[in-house]
């Protein structure tokens, strides 16, 4: 380039122009060759997007006669196949629920035991008979509603779950399993 | 507006004159294609470098998940196939370029004084870079890489006085297992590239200072690196991804891919998931490492430690005296003719290697069932039933189709032959095993219509495949089917096939034209079973649920099924199958109580069992699947 200075102005203009050309394709050439390594691990990183959550259905969760119907909640752990990644694991604990059983009555309150606010593992407390989330103190009334809905930091009640009533009358507790995306005041399934 | 951005950012960094700087370095005499291999290696490691860290989130290094998760990588990510493809063959060109990149600039004089600093510093970056060869070989935890790293470690216990020290440290135990792959992965995906990249620095900056060797000087003006000698760089940069590409799609071009539904038979091979009790005799390393292979075939004994470390390590001393023995007379020219003989030599050992297993029947024969191992187990892994928590190495281990045919050739064929018979099609994946002297029946579809046909026929049921070279060949049973089946007053030709169905549904091997026509195929079945229940025809001899007049001969109920196969080699001299007219057939599995004192465990029967039945999972079309890497 240093050279053109000292050439007549037509003769310039034409390197410059060629000058140009040859950065633009260099700029190009350089992309693209970067572009394929990036290319083929972002369209890689990007394959849980595609990954659809399967719909797992109705589990038998408990007998009837472990659950009392004293009103208190307990928790139960959900059994059920899962396929982590590569491995497929039977009947391998997904995640937990409280159940409660009325008192006098066979109706039965599942509910999926992560807060709605963050997804802390809420526990249930017998003495004050209301579920408390350690994480930011949400707490919830037995029936799964929020003690205070105005200062709770939870947007929503405790998630209830779907009771399979036919298996109930024989005496079985079958729920319909699900997790919810947290921090919303409507639920949206996960 | 973006112009003030940049002068406000230059304002506070600098970054123009740097830039400048960087880019408008002069060439003297002009851009070359010949300068280009250094800036090539600089992107190859880039590619390496991205494309290994985003491999890196979803990689796991335990002896449990290694193989499963590379296989995820491959055939269950979009895009994992061409990811894993980039990084597997750059790093293959990368050993290419290191060698022409070391050729030219010996050829060019560029490694004497004063630059012979750097080109120690290049040496040592391409000790790193096979160090990362040879540590990512062992990552996918497949046969291949498992037992040609095995090699490479088991080596370097050869070093004198800290050998077996070495090696440990290597291995992170006394063992390959979990801490070899934490350990392997740590120096792949952390220290080495860390070293390469602060001494690829200081390998360019010295560069850099000194400046680049020009050839042809005054020949043509000079230009400066941005944009002359960046576009040639580009070029050939996008070429090498060319290649690498062009060896990814191989299967396009070679119709491997005919039928096959995905695109994941495409990109780098994986072999069968490492099992040190499954001999892998097509063990070879990647084909850069041939050489020293080759030459550690020829030195055998003492000499090995001489081939494996004094060779490697003088090839090492002289490339780094390079820069000294030049200032010599003729030095240059004796450097060049050493490199030329040292490259000469590589490539000689590289075809000795590779011609000697090319007219190896047994090396060619272990290729084979390494790529049949390598696409069963994929195979399994991706059937429904998925990978056990235990690891894809339990699928091949409890596969029949596997096992089963291993089992029959260490136990079965003392006497028995597994082949089919002249003219009889051979069954898709079973395998032909021949006795040496058969001295009983061959099972070769035992208890299909086939095996039945020929059971009920005259000619051949005295016959070598039959009960010919047993005490049997003059029993009952060939009696009976000489003389009296043979009578069409007492037996139609539909009652023996009535009688064939009744079986065939005993064995649960229905034939495939019952398929179309199973209400007709049952009606037979059930004729069958009422002439086998007859006491004047099959009852007379044998068992048959419920009726029993004679157990002479082996029940009947359930036949060839695999409960009665299974219970058969247990005890063949139970009383429900030859009693004490057994031949010479062991019982494998006599002692339920005590399952130690037997020869086979249950798992191993049910095996065989499942086995000459054809009972085993055959997925998705395995056509095109890559194993094997060029």
């Amino acid at each position: 380039m240093n050279r053109s200075r000292h050439q007549p102005s037509d003769a310039r203009s034409a390197h410059d122009r060629r000058g140009f050309f040859t950065r633009l394709f260099a700029g190009l050439v350089g992309c693209l060759a970067g572009l394929v390594p990036a290319g083929a691990g972002v369209w890689a990183f990007l394959d849980p997007l595609e990954r659809k959550t399967g719909e797992i259905g109705f589990l038998r969760v408990a007998s009837i006669d472990s659950l009392p119907d004293d009103g208190i909640a307990r928790r139960f752990p959900v059994v059920a196949d899962r396929t982590d990644s590569w491995n497929r694991y039977l009947n391998e604990p997904i995640g937990a629920v409280y159940l409660r059983r009325l008192e006098g009555g066979s109706e039965v309150q599942a509910f999926n035991a992560i807060c709605p606010h963050a997804g802390c593992f809420v526990g249930f407390n017998i003495e004050q008979n209301e579920f408390q989330c350690p994480c930011h103190n949400s707490t919830f009334q037995p029936d799964g509603v929020r003690v205070s809905p105005e200062q709770s930091p939870s947007p929503r009640d405790l998630d209830r779950l779907r009771v399979d009533l036919p298996k109930l009358a024989q005496g079985e507790v079958w729920i319909e399993f699900k997790n919810f995306e947290t921090g919303t005041a409507t639920r949206r399934p996960r | 507006m973006i112009k003030q951005l940049l002068n406000w950012f230059d304002d506070r960094t600098g970054y123009r004159s740097v830039a400048r700087k960087l880019l408008d370095e002069s060439i003297p005499g002009g851009a070359r294609w010949r300068y280009v291999w250094g800036s090539a290696l600089v992107y190859c490691f880039v590619v390496q470098a991205v494309s290994g860290i985003f491999l890196w989130m979803f990689y796991s290094p335990s002896a449990r998940s290694a193989w499963e998760s590379v296989f995820f990588i491959q055939f269950e990510v979009d895009g994992g196939w061409l990811l894993r493809g980039i990084h597997h063959f750059t790093a293959q060109a990368m050993i290419v370029l290191l060698a022409i990149h070391l050729l030219q600039v010996v050829l060019d004089r560029a490694y004497r004084a004063p630059r012979e600093l750097n080109f120690w510093l290049g040496l040592v970056l391409l000790q790193i870079v096979l160090l990362l060869a040879l540590t990512g070989y062992l990552l996918p935890w497949d046969q291949k890489g498992y037992w040609a790293t095995n090699v490479a470690t088991n080596l370097m216990s050869l070093v004198p006085f800290v050998g077996d020290d070495l090696q440990r440290l290597a291995v992170g135990g006394p063992s390959y297992g979990h801490a070899t792959l934490t350990r392997f992965f740590a120096l792949h995906a952390g220290l080495l590239p860390a070293t390469l990249i602060a001494v690829l620095v200081l390998h360019v900056a010295l560069f850099r200072r000194h400046g680049i060797t020009a050839v042809g000087e005054g020949r043509r003006p000079a230009q400066t690196f941005w944009p002359h000698q960046v576009l040639k760089d580009g070029l050939v940069c996008l070429t090498v991804m060319g290649v690498v590409l062009l060896l990814l799609f191989r299967g396009l071009f070679t119709g491997a891919l005919e039928g096959a539904a995905s695109g994941a038979c495409l990109g780098a091979g994986l072999g069968a998931p490492a099992d040190p009790a499954v001999p892998y005799a097509a063990a070879r390393p990647e084909w850069y490492f041939l050489a020293l292979f080759q030459l550690l075939k020829y030195l055998e004994g003492r000499l090995e430690l001489f081939g494996a470390i004094a060779v490697p390590g003088l090839v090492s001393a002289v490339l780094f005296l390079m820069p000294l023995t030049a200032r010599w007379r003729c030095g240059h020219g004796f450097n060049l003719v050493l490199l030329l003989a040292i490259c000469g030599g590589v490539v000689f050992l590289t075809i000795a290697a590779i011609v000697e297993d090319s007219h190896n029947p047994l090396h060619q024969q272990a290729v084979r069932q390494a790529e049949t191992d390598a696409r069963r187990a994929i195979q399994l892994a991706r059937a429904p039933a998925g990978i056990p928590p235990s690891g894809a190495v339990a699928l091949l281990r409890g596969d029949a189709k596997t096992q089963g045919s291993i089992l029959f050739g260490r136990y079965c064929v003392t006497c028995h032959s597994h082949s089919p018979a002249e003219g009889q099609a051979e069954r898709n994946g079973w395998t032909a095993i021949e006795a040496r002297s058969p001295s009983a029946s061959n099972l070769y579809g035992f208890g299909t219509q086939a095996w039945i046909a020929g059971l009920f026929d005259p000619a051949q049921i005295a016959g070598p495949r039959y009960f010919g070279h047993t005490s049997h060949h003059e029993g009952d049973m060939p009696a009976f089917v000489q003389d009296v089946l043979t009578d069409r007053e007492e037996w139609s030709v539909e009652q023996i096939e009535q009688v064939t169905a009744a079986l065939l549904e005993a064995a649960d091997h229905r034939p495939a034209a019952a398929e179309n026509n199973g209400g007709r195929f049952r009606a037979m079945a059930a004729q069958g079973r009422n002439l086998i229940s007859d006491l004047d025809r099959c009852a007379g001899c044998h068992k048959f649920h419920t009726v029993e007049e004679n157990d002479f001969g082996p029940d009947l109920t359930g036949y060839a099924s695999r409960e009665w196969m299974i219970a058969f080699i247990s005890n063949p001299g139970d009383a429900r199958f030859y009693g004490e007219h057994n031949d010479r057939m062991p019982a494998f599995a006599k002692e339920p109580d005590t399952p130690r004192d037997d020869i086979l465990s249950p798992d191993e029967i049910a095996q065989i069992a499942d086995w000459i039945r054809g009972d085993w999972y055959e997925g998705d079309d395995m056509r095109g699947i890559s194993t094997r890497s060029p």
